[in-house]
């Protein structure tokens, strides 16, 4: 329900916006969603995210009552079908979720993005300061105020999660399909080919990748959709005004809000508008008085002003909120900047490592090999790319078609970059095995090829609605823009794997979450319970997942004796050895450390230590065995009596003795 | 706005018919089925509860105590049933993971003899009601079968039963699943778009007329 109430405020923002931009409606949705993350964004920085949210409720009902008495009872002559299909769209997206009840399985969706906007709306507050069992928190907030603010009434949930990025992406697309106007049909079309496009990316044939797309909390493909949908508010913006100016600066730097790959794609973006606008509409440029190059400084100053204001804002909330570990530092020791400086110098050859040499030998094989979407990989995406633009020149006029070229070598000399930037995280950020197997390269790289064939998509549309074009030439156009939609659907409909797709998720996926839920749930848990858990065996995939859960606090398992750099266990000013967590260990017999996988060394003293030393009030058993129970048993006051039959207590208090030692006593029985 | 009427009665025709085809499919799906059931060609039937005895239907996979209950003993767990070309519309693997999650349960098949089992041959499971793990084959001749319980090694199954082509409901064959339902929704407003699409270039003449008129009348305003 509450997602019902964050659509409507959508809703009646875009109209407002239409109303006072003079714009088409189509275009607001995309510009409402992101004034919104931008809103929220600086809220959360101030830390007034609650008071912020009544204020945008408040703000969108008082828009939606000002457009009714704007337009005098006119509003529906505001209506265009894009808009109507955005609203239908996002209400069947919730209809079907709701019917679904899709849930979280992937790793980064526990160790950040579903754990992040979970605890911002369960906080009222920025998962950077909020109280909750996130370890990483210095990725940038987008995404998690965007499910905040449209679950603002109701709660968190993950289907509602789900239901606020589809809302994005419909935005997004709808604002791509802006120039069709009052065209419901064409509209209906383009729609339909750009809703498939994030299946359209998914790499491999036959396996369940496709199941996931529209189904996570990950910020790949709403950054892709974004990136995309600037693009398009730009191109099918109409006038280069100053009412087009501001939006589009507010859309990059919602972008920039999303992920920190976001920034880089908020520039390219930039830079190809920018150029856009110098070569092929300079004529038309107006910025209140200004005209002309003024005009365009002004303009882009604006726009770039927001987009690094964005990333600034960050940055400062960052060196404000307490937080542990400087994100940039955890790999490599290296902020973005040297990244950049040492990249190149690599990139010449001065001082070169043999995993740069092997990411960019990799790389570059992988432009022909490595499949990025249902069609192949890169550089097929890149000649269908080729190819639309070549067509988009026969089928336009003059300045169009100098825009087209404009927007085709830009968009190149940008993924030129994008890749190159790749090159570096690989070699530089990841670790070794990492980089060289090149991990996840289609995640990282179709953010770019998406969103500029959704540019391209645009430029064909531009084509057939060109008002000055001959009328066969448009006729054809629109022919050849029906068919290019149709020849993408029938693409992804055929080479998609529909047996796994988002809307048939077998919820024998769910088996580990459920698992973990029903532990979690019949413990006693309180908020200000600090817990160890016991998970014998586990990869941190279960640890991750009871963070998200628990309502209370989360220790680090134990992992060992902490190391210095030269591999020397570290001392305490006592002389005593410190004693390190990690996200997993399995603990195991002293000599067995090798035998098991991720084994660590651990008895009952050390455990007690370690217990003490990160302040835990209580042990949560989740999966133990038969070491742990002749170890670890007589701590527990039960003796763990009934886990020979797998139905014991899992649920234990800690009761410390005098002589620094413990005791486990049941929660809520006898001591 | 002649025009307009038309185009929404198009959209009304184009969901008529994905509801007619849609009816017609599901009909005729149970005319199908009932005709084999009627006929000896589809026929329910459990996969041998005494499967434990007969190894040479099991890989992977070891019995504890008896045939209920089944012990994975590494991390590609499999039930493999040679059936030998019969037709199969459904199967339902009523099985529960005692000890620990079961993960992803899927099923392989073959439609030939001597083929091996692939990634295109797969279907994942459903969950009914009770809690069952469903699996729609639509009605397929197969010749091997193949449940993977899970991808994980020392998880304790309770295996209650295996059944092929249990008996269905006959409104069931009605019912679309979810994503029918957004088929069903989608498909006929897509087809309008496009069919119209292609209509307005096939109509040069009227559509010129048209164009004309609204380009003089655009001049007239400004």
């Amino acid at each position: 329900m509450g997602v019902l109430l964050g659509l409507l405020s959508i809703a009646g923002l875009s109209l407002f916006l239409a109303r006072v931009l003079g714009k088409s409606l189509s275009l607001m949705p995309f510009l409402a969603v992101a004034a919104g993350i931008c809103f929220f964004t600086v809220a959360g920085c101030f830390g007034v995210l609650q008071v912020a949210g009544y204020l945008w409720y408040v703000l969108c009902a008082a828009a939606l009552v000002a457009v009714f008495v704007l337009q005098k009872g006119h509003v529906l002559k505001l209506i265009t079908p894009g808009f109507v299909l955005f609203v239908l769209g996002s209400a069947l997206f919730m209809a079907l979720f709701l019917l679904t009840k899709p849930m979280f399985v992937h790793w980064d969706e526990f160790t950040f993005w579903g754990t992040a906007a979970k605890i911002t709306s369960d906080n009222h507050e920025l998962f950077t300061t909020a109280t909750g069992n996130l370890i990483a928190r210095s990725y940038p907030p987008g995404l998690m105020v965007l499910s905040y603010f449209m679950q603002f009434f109701g709660g968190f949930s993950e289907p509602g999660l789900l239901c606020s990025y589809a809302v994005l992406y419909l935005a997004a697309f709808c604002a791509a399909t802006a120039l069709w106007g009052k065209n419901r049909t064409a509209t209906v079309v383009l729609l339909a080919a750009l809703v498939l496009l994030p299946i359209l990316f998914t790499p491999v044939r036959g396996a369940q990748n496709m199941q996931w797309v529209y189904a996570t909390a990950m910020a790949d493909v709403p950054m892709a959709v974004m990136f995309g949908g600037a693009i398009a508010f730009y191109y099918a913006g109409g006038e280069k005004n100053e009412k087009l100016a501001l939006p589009f600066g507010v859309i990059l730097a919602a972008l920039c809000c999303v992920k920190d790959m976001g920034f880089a794609l908020a520039l390219i973006a930039l830079f190809v508008t920018g150029l856009d606008a110098a070569l092929c509409e300079r004529k038309h440029l107006k910025f209140w008085g200004l005209s002309k190059g003024k005009a365009w400084f002004c303009q882009v100053a604006v726009q770039l002003a927001l987009v690094v204001g964005a990333f600034v804002l960050w940055l400062m909330h960052l060196k404000t909120a307490p937080i542990p570990v400087n994100r940039y530092e955890i790999t490599s020791g290296m902020n973005m900047l040297d990244m950049l400086i040492t990249g190149v110098q690599m990139l010449f050859g001065v001082g070169r490592t043999e995993q740069f040499g092997a990411v960019l030998e990799g790389m570059g094989s992988a432009l022909f090999t490595k499949p990025v979407s249902l069609l192949g990989p890169p550089t097929v995406v890149l000649i269908i790319l080729l190819i639309m633009a070549v067509g988009t020149i026969v089928l336009s006029t003059k300045r169009r078609r100098r825009r087209v070229f404009v927007f085709t070598i830009c968009m190149a000399l940008g993924f030129f970059a994008f890749y190159l930037f790749n090159v570096f995280t690989y070699a530089l950020v990841f670790s070794p095995q990492e980089g060289m197997a090149l991990k996840d390269y289609h995640r990282y790289i179709t953010p770019y090829l998406l969103g500029w064939v959704m540019g391209a998509l645009v430029l064909f549309t531009q084509a057939a609605t060109n008002p000055k074009a001959s009328f066969y030439r448009l006729r054809i156009a629109r022919l050849v823009n029906a068919c290019v939609c149709a020849v993408l659907i029938v693409c992804v409909l055929a080479l998609g794997n529909w047996r796994g797709n988002f809307l048939n998720v077998s919820p024998s996926h769910y088996s580990v979450r459920r698992s973990v839920q029903a532990v979690v749930n019949a413990a006693n848990m309180q908020e200000s319970h600090n817990v160890y858990i016991v998970s014998q065996g586990d990869d941190g995939t279960r640890f991750y997942m009871f963070g998200y859960e628990m309502p209370a606090k989360r220790a680090l398992v134990y992992s060992g004796v902490q190391l210095d750099a030269e591999g020397n266990p570290v001392s305490d000013e006592a002389g005593y050895p410190v004693l390190a967590g990690n996200v997993s260990a399995t603990l195991v017999a002293e000599g067995q450390e090798q035998t098991r996988d991720g084994g660590v060394a651990c008895d009952a003293p050390t455990l007690t230590k370690f217990l003490w030393q990160q302040g835990c009030t209580h042990v949560l058993l989740d999966v133990i065995d038969g070491y742990f129970m002749s170890e670890f048993g007589p701590m527990f006051t039960d003796e763990l009596s009934g886990w020979d039959l797998e139905q014991g207590e899992r649920y234990y208090r800690i009761e410390w003795t005098s002589g620094g030692e413990c005791v486990f006593v049941p929660e809520g029985g006898a001591p | 706005m002649k025009k307009t009427k038309k185009r929404v009665r198009l959209l009304i025709i184009c969901y008529v018919l994905a509801l007619i085809v849609w009816l017609g499919y599901s009909g005729i799906s149970l005319a199908v089925c009932s005709g084999a059931r009627s006929g000896r060609n589809l026929v329910e039937q459990y996969l041998p509860t005494a499967f434990a005895n007969d190894i040479n239907n099991i890989e992977h996979i070891d019995s504890v105590d008896n045939a209920e209950w089944l012990l994975t003993m590494d991390s590609d767990p499999q039930i493999i049933w040679h059936l030998g070309g019969v037709n199969v519309q459904q199967l339902i693997f009523n099985a529960k993971a005692v000890n620990a999650p079961g993960g992803e349960i899927v099923v392989y098949y073959t439609t030939r003899e001597g083929e091996d089992f692939s990634e295109n041959k797969k279907i994942w499971a459903q969950q009914d009601r009770d809690g069952r793990w469903v699996f729609e084959f639509g009605l397929k001749r197969i010749h091997n079968l193949r449940i993977d319980p899970g991808p994980m090694g020392g998880v304790i199954w309770r295996v209650q039963q295996i059944t092929l082509n249990a008996e269905k409901p006959w409104y069931s064959y009605f019912v679309p699943n979810t994503q029918g339902i957004a088929l069903l929704l989608l498909l006929p407003c897509l087809v309008w778009g496009f069919v119209t699409e292609v209509w307005a270039f096939l109509q040069p003449q009227l559509a010129k007329r048209r164009f004309e008129r609204r380009w003089e009348e655009k001049t007239t305003h400004n």
